[in-house]
C-alpha cells in the first residue's frame, strides 16, 4: 500500500465515520412505507365493515324501532296485550318477531 | 426461480440491515452527497428488494448486487422528476467535501478537493475501494463495468489524484 493509499484509506475511514452519526434508522425506513400499505388496507377495512353493518341494520331492522327494548318473552307478551298493533308493523325477518309470533299463537 | 424468491423477507431484511451504513455511504455517493435524496434512494431501494421488484440472481455477491440496484434507482430518480434539483445538488459533495475538510486534517482538505477533480466514475471506483473495501472485481461488478475498464478508471484516478495532491 502507497502513501495515497494509506491518506484514502484514513480519508474515506473519518467520513465513514461522520455517516454513522447521519444514516438513518434501517427499521424506520423499511417500515415506513410498509406500514402506509399495510395501515391504507387496515382502515379501509374497517370503514367498509362500519358501512355494511350500517346497511344490514338499515335493512333488516323494522320500521318499529321498539323492537329492540322486548329483550325477553314476557316483556314482548306484555307488550302485544298492551299494544296488539305492534304486531303489523313489525317485518317478518327478525328472530324476535318469529318469539312474538309463537307467544301470540300460544297465547291463542 | 432466483434467490430472490427463495429468501424470505425476514432473511432479506437481515442481510440488507447488515449492509445499512454502507448502503447509505453508497447512496450518499450516488447522490453528490444530499443526504435527503440518498435517504429517499436507499428506502426505494429496499423496497424494490422486499417487494421483489428487484431480484437477486446470485451471479454476484449480494452487497454489489444491491448496490447495483441502488445506483440504478438514483439513476431513475434523476431521469424522473427531480432534474431541477439534481442541477443544485450536483456541486453538493464538493462543497460538502470542502466543508468538512475545514474542520479536519489539512490533508484531507487536499484530498476532499482532488477528489472532486475526478470524473463520476473515477470517483465512484476510488469510493467503492476505499470507503466499501470493495476489490476492483467487486467494484466493477456494483457499477457494471467490466473488470478491465475498473482497473483503467481506478490507475487513472490514482494516477491524478498524485498529480492533483503533489501540485497543492
Amino acid at each position: 500500500m502507497d502513501n495515497l493509499e494509506k491518506d484514502l484509506l484514513a480519508y474515506f475511514q473519518s467520513h465513514k465515520e461522520q455517516d454513522k452519526e447521519k444514516t438513518p434508522v434501517f427499521g424506520a425506513m423499511v417500515g415506513i412505507k410498509d406500514a402506509k400499505s399495510s395501515i391504507i388496507p387496515l382502515v379501509l377495512k374497517i370503514a367498509a365493515s362500519f358501512i355494511l353493518i350500517g346497511l344490514m341494520t338499515w335493512f333488516f331492522l323494522p320500521d318499529n324501532h321498539q323492537v329492540a327494548v322486548y329483550d325477553s318473552p314476557s316483556m314482548i307478551t306484555q307488550s302485544l296485550e298492551k299494544n296488539p298493533e305492534y304486531l303489523w308493523n313489525w317485518t317478518p325477518e327478525t328472530q324476535i318477531l318469529l318469539v312474538a309470533t309463537e307467544i301470540n299463537q300460544s297465547k291463542n | 426461480m432466483g434467490k430472490n424468491l427463495a429468501m424470505s423477507r425476514h432473511h432479506l431484511e437481515n442481510r440488507l440491515k447488515e449492509l445499512h451504513m454502507e448502503s447509505f455511504g453508497w447512496a450518499k455517493h450516488c447522490c453528490g452527497g444530499d443526504i435527503e435524496l440518498a435517504t429517499e434512494a436507499l428506502q426505494e431501494s429496499y423496497l424494490k428488494v422486499l417487494e421483489g421488484r428487484a431480484k437477486f440472481g446470485g451471479k454476484s455477491e449480494f452487497k454489489t448486487w444491491f448496490f447495483t440496484v441502488l445506483r440504478y434507482t438514483v439513476l431513475d430518480m434523476k431521469k424522473a422528476n427531480m432534474k431541477w434539483q439534481w442541477s443544485e445538488t450536483s456541486h453538493l459533495e464538493l462543497t460538502q467535501h470542502q466543508k468538512e475538510s475545514q474542520t479536519q486534517k489539512p490533508m484531507f482538505a487536499k484530498i476532499g478537493n482532488a477528489l472532486s477533480e475526478l470524473s463520476e466514475k473515477q470517483h465512484s471506483i476510488v469510493h467503492l475501494v476505499f470507503y466499501q473495501q470493495m476489490t476492483l472485481d467487486q467494484a466493477a461488478n456494483a457499477m457494471g463495468i467490466s473488470g478491465g475498464s475498473a482497473r483503467q478508471h481506478y490507475h487513472r484516478a490514482k494516477q491524478k489524484l498524485k498529480n492533483l495532491l503533489s501540485d497543492g
